[in-house]
C-alpha cells in the first residue's frame, strides 16, 4: 500500500478510533501512521472536540416527560392486547419462578454482571415472600403480591450507576436531602431516608431529583412511602 | 505514539447483557421488563431523534412507535447484533415515517428545509459552541447529521450504523466522510475547534 493510500485509511478510520468502536488492529494502524502524519494527528484531535462538543451540546429544547410517554404507549398496548392480557404481564412473574433454576441462574449472572438491583437479604428472607422475580429485576419489577422491604422512616429504594464514586453519592444524597437508611445490599440496592420531614411532597422532590441525576440507573417509592 | 485516553461517546451503547434479558423478558410478553427498558432507552432515543427533528409529535410517536414494535417484534430477535443497535434501527425506521406523516413530506426534505449555509456576517457572531455546532450539523444532509450522531453522541460502530440504517457499510463510509469534510471547512469558520490551516494541509 502506497503512502497516500496509507493516509486515506487512516483519515477513514478516525472516527471510530474516536469513538473507541474501531477494532484494535485498526486502531494500531492508525497509530502507527500518527506517528508520521501531522495532518491525521490534527485530524484526530479535531474529531475529538467534535465529539466532546456534541456531547455537550443540548437538545433539551425537544422536553418529552418519559414516564408520561410510557403511560400512553402502555394504554396503547392495553387496548390492542384487551382486559385479559392487560393484567397478564403482573401476573407473569410468580410463574416464572415456578420454572425451577434457569430464571436463577440467568438472574445471577446478571446481578453480578451488572450490579443491577436486588430486593435486600431483609426481602428475601422472609418466608411469605413468593419467590418470582428473577434476582436481577426483583427491585425493578415488583410483583404484585411481594411485600416491601420496610425499614424504619425508609422512603426511597434507588440503584446507583456502578461507577459512582463516594463524592459523588454524597452530592446526590445532599441534592436530594435524603440519607442511607440500609444498603447497598449485597447487589446493589440503596435504601434511603429523608434527612428532613418525612411527606409525600418531599418523597416526590427528592425522586424527581435522584431521577434528573446521570448518576442514577433507577430510584422509586417504597410503598410505604408518605 | 500511544493514543491518549479516548473518552467514551456522551451516551455510550448500554452493556448488553441487561438488555438481552430484558428483552427475554420482552419476548415473553412481561410488560414491566417492556417499561424498564422503555424508560432506560427514552432519553437516548430523544437526544438522537431530537437532532432529526424538532417536532415533539412526530418524536413522541417514533419513540412509541418503536417500543410498539419492540413489544411485538422481541421474539424475533435473533442476537445477531447487540439490542441497542436492534432498537436503534426501528428508532430510525420509525423516525422516518413519523417525520414523513407529521411533515407531509420525506425526511429528507424535512433535512433540506434547514439553512443550507449560513451567512458569512451570522457566523462570526455565533459565539457559543453549541449554538455553531447546531449550526453546522443543521447543514449537513439528514443522513450525515445521522451518521455523526449514532458515531459520537451513541457511540456505534461504523457497521452497527450500518444495520440501523440498513445501507451498506461504505455508503456509511461515505456519509462520515462527506459529514467530515463539510464539517471541517464550516466549523473553523465559525470559531471552531482547531486552526483551519492545519485541517486542509494534506489532499485527501
Amino acid at each position: 500500500m502506497d503512502t497516500s493510500s496509507v493516509h486515506r485509511r487512516a483519515w477513514d478510520l478516525i472516527p471510530w478510533v474516536v469513538n473507541d468502536s474501531a477494532p484494535e488492529a485498526e486502531r494500531q494502524a492508525v497509530q502507527a501512521h500518527l506517528e508520521s502524519c501531522a495532518d491525521c494527528r490534527q485530524e484526530l484531535e479535531f474529531q475529538r472536540q467534535l465529539q466532546a462538543a456534541m456531547g455537550q451540546h443540548s437538545v433539551a429544547e425537544v422536553d418529552i416527560d418519559a414516564r408520561d410517554s410510557w403511560l400512553r404507549l402502555r394504554s396503547r398496548l392495553d387496548s390492542a392486547a384487551g382486559p385479559a392480557a392487560a393484567v397478564r404481564g403482573a401476573r407473569r412473574h410468580p410463574r416464572r419462578g415456578g420454572r425451577g433454576g434457569m430464571s436463577w441462574l440467568i438472574a445471577a449472572m446478571v446481578v453480578q454482571a451488572i450490579g443491577l438491583g436486588a430486593l435486600g437479604a431483609a426481602w428475601w428472607s422472609r418466608p411469605s415472600t413468593p419467590v418470582a422475580v428473577p434476582a436481577g429485576y426483583a427491585a425493578v419489577y415488583r410483583t404484585l403480591s411481594a411485600p416491601e422491604a420496610v425499614v424504619p422512616a425508609a422512603t426511597i429504594r434507588v440503584v446507583f450507576a456502578p461507577e459512582l464514586t463516594m463524592a459523588q453519592l454524597q452530592a446526590v444524597l445532599a441534592s436530594a436531602r435524603l440519607q442511607v437508611r440500609a444498603g447497598p445490599n449485597e447487589v446493589g440496592v440503596w435504601t434511603l431516608g429523608p434527612a428532613g420531614d418525612s411527606n409525600r411532597a418531599a418523597t416526590e422532590a427528592a425522586l424527581r431529583e435522584l431521577r434528573a441525576s446521570s448518576q442514577v440507573r433507577f430510584a422509586e417509592a417504597l410503598a410505604s412511602a408518605p | 505514539m500511544p493514543f491518549p485516553a479516548t473518552p467514551k461517546a456522551p451516551t455510550s451503547v448500554r452493556d448488553d447483557r441487561l438488555d438481552r434479558e430484558l428483552l427475554r423478558l420482552v419476548a415473553a410478553q412481561d410488560s414491566r421488563a417492556l417499561e424498564h427498558l422503555y424508560l432506560e432507552y427514552h432519553r437516548r432515543l430523544l437526544q438522537f431523534l431530537s437532532r432529526l427533528s424538532s417536532q415533539r409529535d412526530a418524536l413522541e410517536e417514533a419513540i412509541n412507535d418503536t417500543f410498539w414494535i419492540v413489544w411485538r417484534k422481541a421474539h424475533e430477535f435473533r442476537g445477531d447484533s447487540r439490542v441497542s443497535t436492534w432498537i436503534m434501527g426501528i428508532a430510525w425506521r420509525c423516525a422516518l415515517k413519523a417525520l414523513r406523516r407529521n411533515c407531509d413530506s420525506s425526511a429528507e426534505s424535512f433535512a433540506s428545509s434547514m439553512p443550507a449555509e449560513l451567512p458569512v456576517a451570522e457566523s462570526f457572531a455565533i459565539e457559543e459552541r453549541s449554538e455553531w455546532l447546531a449550526h453546522g450539523l443543521a447543514t449537513l444532509p439528514f443522513e450525515q447529521r445521522a451518521t455523526l450522531e449514532l458515531a459520537y453522541f451513541v457511540g456505534h460502530s461504523c457497521e452497527e450504523i450500518a444495520s440501523i440504517m440498513d445501507c451498506p457499510v461504505n455508503t456509511v463510509k461515505a456519509r462520515m466522510f462527506q459529514a467530515r469534510i463539510k464539517l471541517r471547512n464550516l466549523l473553523p469558520k465559525l470559531g471552531g475547534f482547531a486552526d483551519a490551516k492545519h485541517l486542509g494541509g494534506r489532499q485527501l
